[in-house]
This record gives C-alpha cells, structure tokens and sequence, in this order.
C-alpha cells in the first residue's frame, strides 16, 4: 500500500493569538508551533498501518513556510519513509493548497490519503474534500476507525456524525480520510529515530512552481476575539450560592 | 432574482436550528430571493412544515436509501446536478462534518470559494462581507468578495429564527444520481439515545477534571436533566476516558453558542474557552478562585461543586415542579 499523509504547521493551541497593528494577519513574534493536532492522528493511522502490513511506503507532505521542515522531520523519525516540502511564503487558501498537493499525490500512485480533520489555524476544513474531488479519489471525513479489507484493496471505515450516530463504509482505493480525535494514541519520536531522520533527504518544491489561481474573495481585516463579561464572583455560604444562582437563571436568563 | 440552494441535514429527522436560522435571515433580506432546499435524509411532515413556516419556496427530497445512509459521492453527485440545473447565487449549509464535505468538493468542482462555519454575513449590491471564526475562534476573520456563486456553510446563532412567511413550498421529488463504485454505506446506526446535539443545545452543564472521578458525573448529569440541558466536557475529563469524545467542548471539539452554559470544576483552559465563550450567559462553578473560568463568566461561585449542584438541583426541581402544576 502506498499512503500519503497530509501534514500542516500551525500555531501552538496553547498560544495567545495576536493580530498585527494593522489588522490583516496574526503576530508571529510570539508564537510556537506545532504539527497540527489533527494530522498527528493521520500520521499515527499511517504508521500503524505501516506497521501491520507488508509494503506500505509512506510519504508525508507539507505545504508551508521554511519552518514546517520541522513536521516533515519529525515524521521522519517517526518512521515515514520519505518527505516532500513544498516551500511558500504566503499562506495558501484551502483550494490551492488542495491543488499543490493533489499535482503531486497524482505522480505517486497513491491508495490512502491521510489527512487531519481540519488545520486549526484557518479552521477552513476544506483540504480533504477539495483533494479527493480533485483526485477522483472517494473520501471519508471524520474518520474514527479504520480497517483494511483482505484483498487490500479498500478500507472499512467508521465515523461518528455530531448526533452520535455512527456512519460505516466501504471505500474502494484511491480513498482520502480526515482522521478525528479519538482514532489513535498519537506516539512520540524516539532518540535514535531523531538521529535517523536529521539524514534523510527531504524534498523540496516550490509553491510558486505551481499553477496557483486568485480568489475572489479576500481577507480585508482580522480581530481578536474579545468577550467581556462582567462577573459577579460570590463565595458565601452554600445556600447564599444556590439562591445566588437560582436568582441569576430567573431575573438575568428568564430560563426558570 | 438570486437564488438560494439551502443544504438541508434531516438525518435525525427534525430540522436543525441553524437551517431555520438562514431562511430567517435569507427572508429577511431587501431584495427577491428564491430558495430551495434540499434534504440529506428523508422528509417527513413535521419537516416540511417547518420548512414551509420558514419560508422555503421549493423542497427536493427523495426515498432513495443513498440520502438516508449519505452516501459521500452519491448525494455529491445528486446535489451537483441539481446546482447545474438551477444555477443557485448561493448554496448554503449548517456546519455539520456532512454538509461541510459535501460544500467542500462542490465549491472545487466549481472552482468557487467556500466559507465554513460562517458566524456573521453583510450583504451589499451582490458583494458580501463574510465574518467567520478562525484559530478556534480566538480571531475573527473578515472577507469581502463578489462572484457569481459563492459557498457557505452557517453556526447556529447567525440571526434568532423567526417565523415570517408562510409559503407553500412545492414538493419534488428528485431523482438520485446513484455512485456506488467507490463508496459504499454499510450501516448508518440510530444515536444510541435522545441525545440534543451539543452545537443545537440550549442549555449545556459541563464538568471538567475537578470532578475526581466517572462516577462523579451523576451530579452534572442530574442538573442537565432538570434544567433540560445537555451534558459537555473538557478535554481533559475525555482524555481521562470518562466521557465520550462526542461531548468534548473546545478548540478540538464543539463549538457550542448556547443560551446557558454551566461550567462546573473546570478551570478555563484557553483552548476549552474558545469552544464555549459564544454562550449567552455562562454560570462558573469552581473551588479556586484564581481560574481562569472566573474572567469569563457572567455569575461565578467560588465553592465545592459536590455541595453547590446537588443543593441547586434539589431547588431548581422544587422550583419547577411548581411552576409546572
């Protein structure tokens, strides 16, 4: 089985986001960053498929700025057996991304896309479909379990929609999965796969390379998300509390 | 005239909050609009009827089993062709993971832009100005554009849903473009119970890893329950395994905007925040004064949790065991 995993760098969730002064990007002065908590599920997926089946090569993919070689690295320690940067300065909507990757999944011959479920910088949750739409490939998103059939030719997949329902499929090779939380215990690297993987070749294309269309649409203005709330703060006795809460739901909130 | 195809999720057969939401608001607009929905799942009469109060003037649905199961490339390729046919401005969705992927390869296929998760939308001559939430909503991001056709899935709580027309909606039903060659649906289980899905509740109680232990859930289980409310966690506590995923509230769970959110021994992890800070009101149950939790919420009661929610509960059942007879 050949399999790509789609990997991306974003800010740490942890990180305070900022806009810049004037307000037409973050400030990246102070942020950290990470592989994107959904893609460290696909990567797993992709590992642990490598693991339990003959021949399975897996490439892993990042669209993103000189940095994000850090995700192809770690990857690599991990056990993916090559890497492919492509460079850009400029962040790239959904839709080119899509395309970028989609150019260069089609000269692998690829059976399993793997991706997360969503970037959680642009929260754009487009990438997988887009990919799949153009790779001709079919597509499961929210994936939380999958199984490969015998003749290694398809997979089994589940995934559970928001109602709690849960949606099982056949999918037929060359398929694209957004993986969810819940699918796998994400591994770190070990030392010695560290050292390893400081040698290997990662391949580096160039964005601008690619045949990149403009949006119509554009980012006029970012503002950080400011809630004010004005609390009132009580800890008095127990029965103060609850007739503190209960005259809350009744005047402020009208539920009771 | 524009055109509005309206993406309809009646999987759970009722109609989700936020698709009243965007009749309501499309109705609402100066100008002539048609709209037309389409139904993932099957109709029935109560779904139709809500779509008529809201003012849907034509609703395409089908008995094919492809909707009911939603088979990924057959409903693709369904509501493809039917775009196709009616050139809609507009196509128009709840933000739900189907319908997210389904506007996903329509708007490639089409070479158009997509908008997910879209909170706020001002709408001039025929540009738009597009407000959405991004880094988990710590951002909001504003975009302004014009094109023939343009996608957009919608959170609940864009504008309050309002019954104002009355129309009489013609019912057609559509043929489906079967694509079983690649994806095939095996099962599509019944939600195990009556659960409210969290991002349509209106009232959520969630604790967090102050609570010590699974078991200890009861006590915010038991208020969910007499307020009518829905259950939430932290990471955390899902994590831990002590709850399911399907209730993880924040940045890598739900995003939730309900009325009242109830945020019990929890401490206000930024990344829980971002999930919950779009509610109405938010009541902070916590024993440390110092969280995080206390600098957003509207009431904050510094105490044990295991005194404050059994005794609440007790009142609020009298309360509204009262008000009921």
């Amino acid at each position: 089985m050949n399999i790509v995993v789609c990997l991306k760098q974003v800010p740490d969730t942890n990180s305070k986001i900022r806009t810049n002064v004037d307000c037409t990007d973050i400030d990246k002065s102070q942020i950290s960053y990470v592989l994107n908590p959904y893609d460290e599920y696909a990567l797993e997926a992709a590992l642990l498929l490598k693991e339990k089946y003959s021949e399975v090569y897996i490439t892993a993919i990042t669209v993103g700025e000189e940095k994000a070689v850090e995700v192809l690295r770690n990857a690599l320690a991990l056990g993916v057996d090559s890497a492919t940067h492509v460079v850009t300065s400029l962040p790239l909507d959904a839709l080119n991304s899509a395309k970028i990757l989609s150019e260069i999944i089609k000269l692998l011959k690829v059976d399993i896309i793997l991706c997360g479920r969503q970037a959680v910088d642009d929260d754009a949750f487009q990438v997988p479909g887009a990919l799949s739409l153009y790779l001709e490939a079919s597509i499961c998103s929210v994936v939380s379990k999958i199984e490969v059939s015998s003749d290694e030719k398809s997979l089994q997949v589940q995934r559970v929609l928001e109602s709690g329902r849960k949606q099982s499929m056949t999918l037929n090779f060359p398929c694209v999965l957004s993986c969810q939380k819940g699918i796998n215990n994400p591994r770190f690297a070990t030392l010695p796969g560290i050292m390893k993987a400081k040698k290997k070749e990662i391949k580096v294309l160039q964005a601008t390379d690619f045949d990149l269309t403009k949006s119509s649409y554009s980012l006029v203005k970012m503002k950080e998300q400011k809630v004010q709330r004005e609390c009132l703060l009580f800890d008095d006795d127990i029965d103060s509390q609850v007739k503190e809460i209960l005259n809350f739901l009744s005047k402020e909130t009208r539920i009771i | 005239m524009a055109h509005v195809l309206l993406i309809v999720n009646g999987l759970e057969e009722k109609i989700h909050s936020v698709v009243l939401e965007i009749l309501t608001w499309v109705n609402s607009l100066d100008r002539e609009v048609q709209i037309s929905c389409f139904v993932i799942g099957r109709i029935n009469d109560d779904l139709t009827l809500k779509l008529q109060k809201y003012g849907a003037d034509h609703i395409y649905h089908s008995d094919d089993d492809q909707l009911v199961l939603a088979n990924p490339l057959s409903v693709f390729k369904t509501v493809l062709k039917l775009v196709d046919e009616i050139k809609p401005k507009y196509v128009f969705s709840g933000a739900s993971y189907i319908e997210k992927e389904l506007l996903s390869r329509l708007a490639a296929k089409k070479g158009k832009e997509l908008f997910n998760d879209v909170t706020s939308i001002l709408m001039s001559d025929d540009s738009l100005e597009i407000q959405r939430p991004i880094y988990a909503g710590k951002i909001e991001a504003f975009y302004k554009g014009i094109d023939d056709q343009i996608y957009m899935s919608f959170r609940n709580g864009i504008v309050d849903k309002v019954q104002e027309k009355n129309k009489e909606p013609d019912l057609q039903q559509i043929q489906v473009v079967e694509d079983l060659k690649n994806v095939i649906v095996n099962e599509m289980s019944i939600s195990g119970k009556k659960a409210v899905d969290l991002t349509d509740a209106e009232i959520i109680v969630t604790g967090g890893r102050g609570l010590g232990s699974p078991e200890n859930f009861s006590i915010i289980e038991d208020l969910a329950h007499v307020l009518g409310g829905t259950v939430g966690a932290t990471r955390a506590v899902v994590d831990l395994g002590w709850r399911p995923y399907t209730e993880q509230i924040g940045q890598t769970g739900k995003v939730v905007t309900p009325k009242l959110y109830f945020a019990c021994a929890l401490s206000g992890a930024v990344q829980h925040l971002v999930g919950m800070s779009s509610s109405k009101y938010v009541v902070a149950i916590n024993k440390d004064r110092e969280a995080p939790i206390f600098s957003h919420c509207d009431l904050g009661i510094v105490g044990d949790v295991f005194k404050v929610l059994p005794a609440l509960t007790e009142e609020l059942k009298k309360v509204l065991n009262k008000s009921g007879s």
